[in-house]
């Protein structure tokens, strides 16, 4: 496209949302926007041409009306403007239309895949006795098959799973597959109606009180519901947080440390206990690329949040950068950013990363009323969006990259810019859209063209990925995109800010 | 008979009246000239808007991003615009060279307006008249 954009399908954003029903690439948008300006420049054109000749007119010898070709050049001017302003309102409208129509063509799909989805989900919940029946002779036929095969090749039946990882190593296509991608986000909200079946509700009633519906049920509960299932067996359980300045003064976490944590604490970058906190000087961030760059990258013992002050005593205003999932253990460690966190967020129930970043918003001094900007990736995004929705602060715009903020309804003041890749499964699984809300969604396949690499589980959630992509929506010209940049620059200003970076830690239950 | 100051006041009368005319008509010829730089500049600055317009339309290359059959007729379709506007501010440069041609002509004629009133008031004569 431009300079910035080498091209190709990898390299397009899709952009939908923001209050508008348009459903269109980056670049289709622009044009339509730059048309729309032309066709109005056009129409100012012609006023200043009838104006130049109105001086003209005042003096019957003028060239500009009289001259033997003066007054043919000024009116085939005229007449070429006059088409200009036809063909840009034309083709602007086409545009329009067609982003139109894409975007009635995949809310229609979507709700279609939605209904079909909760249908089916609602009957195999109703007739799983009956499936498992069915199924026991080809589940008999197939471990007796692994048991036969696993003799005559020396095999455990634990090397299954080894082979299933290996067969995934070997095709990472499979995982990084838009529509893999699309099939998962209806069968994550398809799960309540399955339960709701199971529970012998009936389809109409678990549709209306589902996503499509009322949304009363939905992952939120579903995910409440697995937590629910989880904790009596010792997993998915929630601990009280400290957090800690890293580039700042030792201090103990008030409260026992985890029994998992090891020994004393982490490793610090720069103060020696007991001194002040170092002050980091940066610079603002310019764009969606300065955003995502600075997203604390997932590591065990590494900051999770990074907060940037911009602004004098009087007119602070933050950036809050939240990272991503860095444990996945089910049973809680001392990692906040664990698999814990991850299904109470998607519960809605004050995850412990959540309580991390509010309490290490706190301690750096973020008062009621200044304005917030969170950005996270991953995890990191779900949090930054129910912090927005939460209305613990004053969020004015929310930045996510991949995160699983599909059910997360924003207030319609905050500005918000969800990126998400088409073939990464991880923001699939907060579900489908619930569609309240007026955030700006934009959309990449990252490996639309290039080979997924092998060795590397799920690519495209990479944060390297929503870096890369997050350059790619700099160098767009689709307005709102401009827009959000500018909004921003606004309200950080231009001087440089004071960066701290902050770890959240699980501490021992009660 | 002589009338006493009779030649000497009807030539002065007549000096006079031609004076007059002279100053009305270079009044006129100036206040057309003024209206001719007010077009040159208008048309000028029209002229300019309009090239940054055609050159800006099709800054953006969509060829690599935009491959289907309905994507290349749109690129052909923002040619044409864009065409379309190269061919206004060509005209736009056309007209503004006739304008620049008629100041020249009112130039010359204020010129020779100012030659045939030698006796006109030096404070009278029109700054742009060379001297």
């Amino acid at each position: 496209m431009t300079g910035e954009r080498p091209g190709g399908p990898g390299d397009t954003l899709i952009v939908s949302g923001g209050g508008s029903t348009l459903v269109a690439t980056d670049t289709l948008l622009a044009e339509a926007a730059r048309l729309r300006l032309l066709q109005g420049e056009a129409e100012d054109w012609l006023e200043r041409l009838a104006r130049i000749q109105t001086l003209d007119s005042d003096l019957p010898s003028g060239p500009v009306m009289t001259a033997p070709s003066g007054g043919m050049t000024v009116f085939a001017a005229r007449s070429t403007l006059g088409r200009v302003v036809e063909r840009s309102q034309s083709l602007a409208d086409a545009l329009i239309a067609a982003a139109e129509g894409y975007g009635r063509a995949e809310r229609m799909r979507d709700w279609g895949a939605s209904v079909s989805g909760a249908w089916l989900g609602s009957t195999l919940g109703l007739l799983a006795p009956l499936l498992a029946l069915a199924a026991m002779p080809g589940i008999t036929v197939g471990a007796v098959g692994l048991l036969v095969g696993g003799l005559l090749t020396a095999r455990r039946p634990g090397d299954v799973s080894a082979d299933i990882g290996a067969w995934f190593q070997a095709h990472p296509r499979a995982l990084t597959n838009p529509v893999l991608v699309a099939a998962v986000r209806v069968i994550v909200s398809s799960t309540d109606d399955a339960a709701a079946g199971r529970a012998g509700v009936p389809f109409p009633v678990s549709l209306a009180l589902g996503d499509e519906g009322l949304g009363l049920l939905g992952v939120t509960t579903t995910a409440a519901g697995l937590v629910g299932l989880a904790r009596p067996l010792g997993l998915l359980r929630e601990t009280p947080v400290s957090v800690e300045r890293l580039d700042g003064p030792a201090r103990r976490p008030a409260g026992s440390v985890h029994p998992e944590a090891p020994p004393g604490l982490p490793p610090r970058s720069t103060s020696l206990p007991g001194t002040a906190p170092s002050v980091r000087p940066v610079a603002p961030p310019t764009g969606f690329g300065d955003l995502a760059a600075r997203i604390p990258a997932v590591s065990p013992h590494a900051a999770q949040v990074r907060i940037e002050r911009y602004g004098g005593p009087d007119d602070a205003s933050w950036l809050v950068y939240i990272g991503g999932t860095a444990a996945w253990s089910p049973v809680a460690g001392e990692q906040p950013w664990d698999l814990t966190s991850n299904l109470a967020a998607v519960a809605d129930q004050r995850a412990g990363s959540y309580r991390a970043v509010v309490q290490a918003m706190r301690e750096a001094g973020v008062a009621p009323g200044d304005p917030v900007v969170p950005v996270g990736h991953s995890q990191g995004g779900l949090i930054a969006a129910q912090l927005a929705a939460s209305g613990d602060f004053n969020t004015v715009m929310v930045a996510t990259f991949g995160g699983l903020t599909a059910q997360v309804t924003l207030p319609a003041d905050v500005v918000a810019v969800t990126v998400e890749h088409t073939d990464d499964l991880i923001p699939a699984l907060g579900g489908t859209a619930t569609g309240d809300d007026e955030r700006l969604v934009v959309r990449r396949e990252v490996f639309a063209e290039q080979e997924v690499p092998q060795g590397q589980s799920l690519p495209a959630h990479a944060l390297i990925g929503y870096r890369e992509t997050g350059r790619l929506m700099d160098g767009s010209e689709e307005p709102r995109l401009q827009e959000f940049r500018a909004t921003l620059g606004e309200i950080i200003g231009t001087e440089a800010g004071e960066s701290s970076r902050w770890r959240g830690i699980r501490l021992a239950d009660g | 008979m002589e009338i006493p100051g009779g030649i000497g006041w009807a030539e002065r009368v007549v000096t006079h009246l031609f004076q007059t005319n002279t100053f009305v008509a270079t009044y006129a010829l100036e206040a057309r000239l003024d209206a001719l730089r007010q077009q040159r500049m208008l048309l000028r600055l029209l002229r300019d808007d309009v090239d940054v317009a055609a050159s800006g339309i099709t800054a953006t290359d969509l060829t690599c991003s935009w491959r289907s059959e309905a994507q290349r007729g749109y690129d052909d379709q923002r040619n044409d615009l864009a065409g379309e506007l190269r061919r206004a501010a060509g005209l736009l440069d056309t007209a503004l060279t006739e304008v620049n041609a008629a100041i020249d002509e009112v130039g010359a004629e204020m010129t020779a307006a100012t030659r045939l009133a030698p006796g006109l008031a030096p404070d009278l004569v029109p700054t742009w008249v060379p001297r």
